[in-house]
């Protein structure tokens, strides 16, 4: 569904970003498609939980057979560096004891963030600062997110089935479940 | 190299802006604008196609029907979510199309009257929609791309679905198809309407364009959406109802006729066959549904605390 709306008098007045808090908060959701690929970025649901954030997700990113694992993290919890803003980089203001960070890079602009793997560090910004050595070399990636291994829920892998699977006999979700003559062309 | 510089070179280079970029406040404002309403589209976009769920023919069409609506609500919400990363929040979005400061696409103030109207909506609305959002895919800020791209995935399933359903009823008996001539009678020129106003009245196209937020204008995506659809069009036995319409050899495109700019215009203004209607119904199930809002932060906040105990 999409629309042109033309602009309005007043449209421009809106002042977009300064408007009070609220609604739930925002987590980031990562999507593994198949067996053997990293979890993807997929964008961001809004839910009260990581329970809900999960169901969430999985409706609005797996409504079809597109994944076997699903995983989520609250997005005030990321912390992010881009390659064209270096002076963002920050230091760790109190260093804590070593822990496991998950470690997102974006490869190149216009991809989504990809699962690398995960490093020990004494806080976010130390792990960026290890994640682009070993990631980021070499031109191969112009953003990393960290976020703690603490704080990143994954969707139970006995409940895969559960979760994944009652999309995959609605064949009618599909382009290809529609036969459409050849005369008329693509669609 | 100045932040002003490295923006304007990501573009030139057909690369993609990212979250975290510099950009200019009025790309940045361009983009809100463009991808909440677009956001907002999707959402009010349910109510027209909701309206038949149960009345559905059989329970194929009842299934299918469920799925595409749920389609434009997940829409929405990538759409919402990659707005996000302009740094406003879905919370103030909403609140501004609730208050009616941001609009939605005017094709939904049109009434869903007949059975066929379902399937003239998949064909020619979601048609009209895959066009303009064939060409997003090539956007140039990043998340709106990605959105467009799973978007465009699974919009090919609804126009199929809905071209699909009037061959059927053009196949069917006299009754429907004369169903299926009064749904397209209806829909063919508000579709074509969805691309905007001609180039010339469409003020902020150009820098759109220069952004490369936009990559087509909106003349020549309506002349793009004619083109292939006129050939569907004669395949399933409906006629277009525009005696104008003719093959332009020399041009190599199909000619069409005037559009009504005057009831275009009435419609955006507010006075479509179904502004109010679908204003008050998304503010009362919003209303509505705050008890379920609050029951999940409650279902929340206890799992916290027996966490934490």
């Amino acid at each position: 569904m999409s629309y042109e709306v033309p602009h309005m008098e007043g449209d421009d007045k809106i002042q977009f970003g300064s408007h009070r808090e609220g609604g739930w908060p925002r987590w980031e959701a990562f999507v593994r498609q198949r067996g053997g690929l990293a979890h993807i970025h997929s964008e961001s649901v809004h839910a009260p939980d990581a329970e809900t954030a999960l169901l969430n997700a999985r409706d609005a990113y797996l409504r079809r057979v597109e994944g076997v694992s699903l995983w989520v993290a609250p997005a005030d919890q990321v912390t992010r560096w881009e390659s064209d803003a270096p002076e963002a980089a920050s230091k760790d203001i109190a260093p804590r004891p070593s822990a496991l960070w998950e470690v997102f890079v974006r490869h190149r602009r216009g991809l989504a963030h990809a699962h690398a793997g995960s490093m020990a560090a004494t806080g976010p910004y130390d792990a960026i600062e290890k994640a682009r050595r070993v990631y980021v070399t070499h031109e191969e990636g112009v953003g990393v997110w960290v976020v703690s291994a603490a704080t990143v829920v994954a969707a139970d892998p006995e409940e895969a089935e559960a979760l994944f699977e009652p999309f995959a006999d609605k064949d009618y979700r599909y382009p290809t479940y529609y036969e459409i003559p050849d005369e008329v062309g693509h669609m | 190299m100045t932040d002003e510089s490295r923006f304007d070179a990501i573009i030139a280079a057909d690369d993609k802006v990212e979250p975290g970029d510099w950009m200019p406040e009025g790309y940045r404002k361009t983009l809100i604008r463009q991808i909440a309403q677009h956001a907002h589209s999707e959402v009010i976009g349910m109510q027209p196609e909701g309206n038949w769920i149960t009345r559905a023919p059989s329970l194929k069409r009842k299934a299918i029907l469920i799925a595409k609506v749920q389609d434009e609500a997940g829409h929405g919400l990538y759409l919402y979510s990659a707005a996000e990363t302009l740094g406003v929040s879905r919370h103030e979005l909403v609140d501004l199309l609730h208050q009616g400061k941001q609009k939605y696409s005017s094709i939904f103030n049109y009434p869903t009257l007949n059975w066929a109207d379902m399937g003239t909506i998949g064909w020619l609305v979601d048609g009209a929609a895959i066009t303009n959002q064939v060409m997003l895919t090539r956007t140039s800020y990043g998340p709106y791309a990605r959105a467009m791209h799973r978007i465009c995935r699974e919009e090919s399933f609804h126009q199929r679905q809905g071209y699909e359903l009037i061959l059927t009823l053009m196949r069917g008996s006299e009754e429907q198809r004369q169903m299926a001539q009064d749904s397209m009678n209806r829909f063919w020129w508000p579709a074509l309407m969805m691309f905007g106003p001609t180039d010339g009245d469409s003020p902020h196209t150009q820098q759109s364009m220069a952004w490369k937020i936009k990559r087509i204008s909106n003349d020549d995506l309506r002349q793009k959406f004619v083109d292939a659809t006129v050939p569907q069009a004669e395949f399933a036995g409906i006629t277009i109802p525009d005696p104008d319409l003719r093959w332009n050899e020399e041009r190599g495109h199909y000619d069409f006729g005037e559009i009504d700019w005057d009831e275009f215009w009435d419609v955006v203004g507010g006075n479509g066959p179904c502004n109010r209607e679908r204003m008050d119904h998304k503010n009362k199930v919003w209303d509505d549904g705050a008890w379920v809002r609050e029951a999940a932060v409650a279902y929340a906040a206890k799992q916290y605390a027996r966490k934490s105990a």
